[in-house]
């Protein structure tokens, strides 16, 4: 295993100072990510900087009307709070998708989004959930939404000085209910091709859709939110037609790139199935729901 | 990998050739081109650093012109490799010109792209997203590169 | 790069020794302490044969710095039997049923159902083998790793 300069930071104060210390410096939270790459001889980041000894970042907490999840939280974290179960069951149908169990002991969510990788799982499902993170850096703390967090394959629009402190969850209101599957083959290690991630919220009547959200992975070089098919089911109510059109949305939207075993005109045909699968249950879900 | 494209020049078919044929120009509108080195009348030493988010390579590639068919028809040989990284490149690519107007020209090309090694590891999508990315890029810059050249050149006649 | 003192508390025992940031746990269990048990196959966290359980987690130790197992209860297939030498009822179970043919698969095989039988002792079929999905074993085909994870769990409510 190749040598790297180690910081071990006790603060995020020490984080930022070790990131703008010089070039190619790395945090590294769980490590399932980089330390791959690295093992792999595919990534020679001159430095890293362990960030798993500071201590308060592991906290999932209520605050208003949010959920504050810190970055070093792992997934099996975040997946077995009950605050999450309960208020956030989307996210945790998401988060049990990832890789293995041991994967999930060690990761952390703070970790994962930084990552950036375009077939994550916990990204749709954060992404419908309309989070945020908070940043922090050398000019101070920012807070952006997840839908414009991801630039590119393992890129994000964190400057080079920044870290990721935290993701804000709004909660959603009680009556929308959600829906998290992806294509997959084997029961772990698979890669979502799609995922997808839709909360739905109904009107009284149970018919009407009062508002959707929709986050897809496996489908492009970034995950998204569907925004053209949220607009458009906004306010109508469930039948074959519309399943039909938002599975037309999200073919003419996606740019998926072709690979062995599929070609991007299959990967556009499997994202239209499962957008119109996970819409299904999501709706059924909402309008069964007292 | 196979890509295929085509996209307008305004520019004269014989302005483009000019610029095409020369190796030395067209390997300084390869993305992430660092350095450009003549080897020979007809190869060139181009150094390229990509990325792909947080992973870089860096490329030594030979270019070369294996096939010219004036002003029609231009192949062109990218090959080389990244020892940090364990993986090789080649790219064939095959450019053809048409004539539009007096003014425009259309380039179609194809390129075979052969990644191989560690880089190819990192998953197929990934790979070819990110390359079909910078072929529109290269596209991108040979388009303003030769419409620039032929701005100037106008502009230098109208003196 | 330089080596470091570190303080692993493994089995319950206090080890330390000096390693470099950029070694993993497995190879220090491994090459440094002698506790061979641990196996590393993959070598990328995938194939679950270097399982070790971190405060009772189940984590790649071939994924983990040592630097990172500091400060925590590493427990390793070495930790699993009794003091006086008597085998964990998983152990048992595997070695009742012939659930071990090369035997490198084994280890995180047992680590994984120790630490899942400790969470859920009457599991159904289905989550037994969603709970191994992790661990792949290139021998047995699963079925007999399965039939001694039932019977564990069996003697483990016991």
């Amino acid at each position: 295993m190749q040598s790297f300069e180690y910081f071990e930071a006790q603060s995020l104060e020490e984080v930022v100072e070790a990131l703008v210390s010089g070039e190619e410096v790395r945090v590294l939270a769980g490590g399932c990510g980089i330390l791959l790459l690295m093992k792999q001889n595919l990534y020679f980041p001159r430095a890293l900087v362990n960030i798993k000894k500071i201590s308060g970042l592991k906290y999932i907490e209520q605050d208003n009307g949010t959920v504050r999840i810190g970055t070093l939280a792992t997934h099996n974290e975040v997946k077995g709070t009950l605050l999450v179960a309960e208020k956030l069951p989307l996210l945790s149908e998401a988060l049990s998708y990832v890789a293995t169990n041991r994967i999930r002991n060690m990761a952390t969510i703070g970790g994962t989004l930084a990552h950036a990788d375009p077939t994550s799982d916990a990204a749709p499902a954060l992404l419908a959930l309309e989070a945020r993170v908070v940043v922090t850096g050398s000019q101070g703390e920012r807070e952006i939404e997840l839908a414009a967090f991801f630039k590119d394959y393992f890129e994000t629009v964190l400057e080079p000085g920044e870290v990721l402190k935290e993701i804000i969850v709004p909660l959603p209101p009680e009556t929308a209910k959600g829906f998290y599957t992806r294509f997959e083959v084997r029961k772990a290690m698979d890669k979502a091709m799609p995922g997808v991630a839709v909360l739905i919220d109904l009107e009284e009547d149970k018919k009407t859709i009062r508002s959707v959200r929709i986050g897809l992975s496996g489908v492009g070089n970034c995950c998204l939110r569907l925004e053209e098919a949220e607009q458009f089911l906004a306010g109508k109510e469930d039948h074959p037609d519309i399943r039909q059109k938002i599975g037309d949305i999200v073919k003419a939207t996606i740019d998926p790139v072709e690979e062995y075993h599929f070609t991007a005109d299959y990967k556009k045909q499997i994202a239209a199935v499962f957008l119109q699968r996970v819409f299904a249950e999501a709706y059924s879900r909402a309008s069964s729901s007292s | 990998m196979i890509f295929e494209d085509h996209f307008f020049i305004e520019a004269p078919r014989s302005a483009v050739w000019a610029y095409i044929w020369d190796p030395e120009k067209m390997s300084r509108c390869v993305p992430g081109v660092e350095q450009v080195v003549a080897e020979s009348d007809d190869t060139y030493s181009v150094r390229v650093k990509t990325r792909v988010g947080f992973l870089s390579a860096t490329f030594n590639l030979g270019v070369k012109i294996t096939e010219a068919e004036e002003p029609v028809r231009l192949m062109s040989v990218f090959e080389g490799k990244d020892s940090k990284i364990a993986s090789r490149l080649k790219q064939v690519n095959t450019m053809e010109l048409v004539d539009v107007s007096a003014t425009r020209t259309e380039i179609r090309y194809k390129s075979e792209v052969t990644l191989m090694g560690k880089l190819a590891t990192l998953g197929r999508s990934v790979i070819k997203g990110k390359a079909k990315q910078m072929m529109k890029a290269f596209s991108q810059k040979l388009k303003t590169e030769i419409e620039k050249t032929e701005a100037d050149m106008a502009a230098a006649k109208e003196v | 790069m330089d080596q470091r003192n570190v303080n692993l508390s493994i089995n319950g025992d206090s080890y330390q020794i000096a390693v470099r940031p950029n070694e993993f746990l497995a190879d220090v269990l491994r090459s440094k302490l002698d506790l061979t048990g641990t196996k590393t196959a993959c070598d990328m966290g995938v194939c679950g044969s270097c399982t070790v359980l971190l405060d009772g987690l189940p984590v790649s130790s071939c994924l983990t710095l040592a630097v990172d197992a500091e400060g925590k209860e590493i427990t390793t297939i070495e930790g699993l039997e009794s003091a006086d030498g008597e085998l964990h009822a998983v152990q048992e179970s595997f070695l009742d049923k012939g659930a071990v043919q090369c035997g490198f698969c084994t280890a995180g095989m047992v680590m994984t159902t120790k630490s899942f039988l400790d969470k859920n002792p009457k599991p159904t079929e289905q989550e037994i083998r969603q709970a191994l999905s992790g661990n792949i074993c290139r021998c047995t085909g699963y079925a007999k790793i399965v039939e001694a994870v039932e019977d564990a769990a069996k003697k483990m409510q016991r």
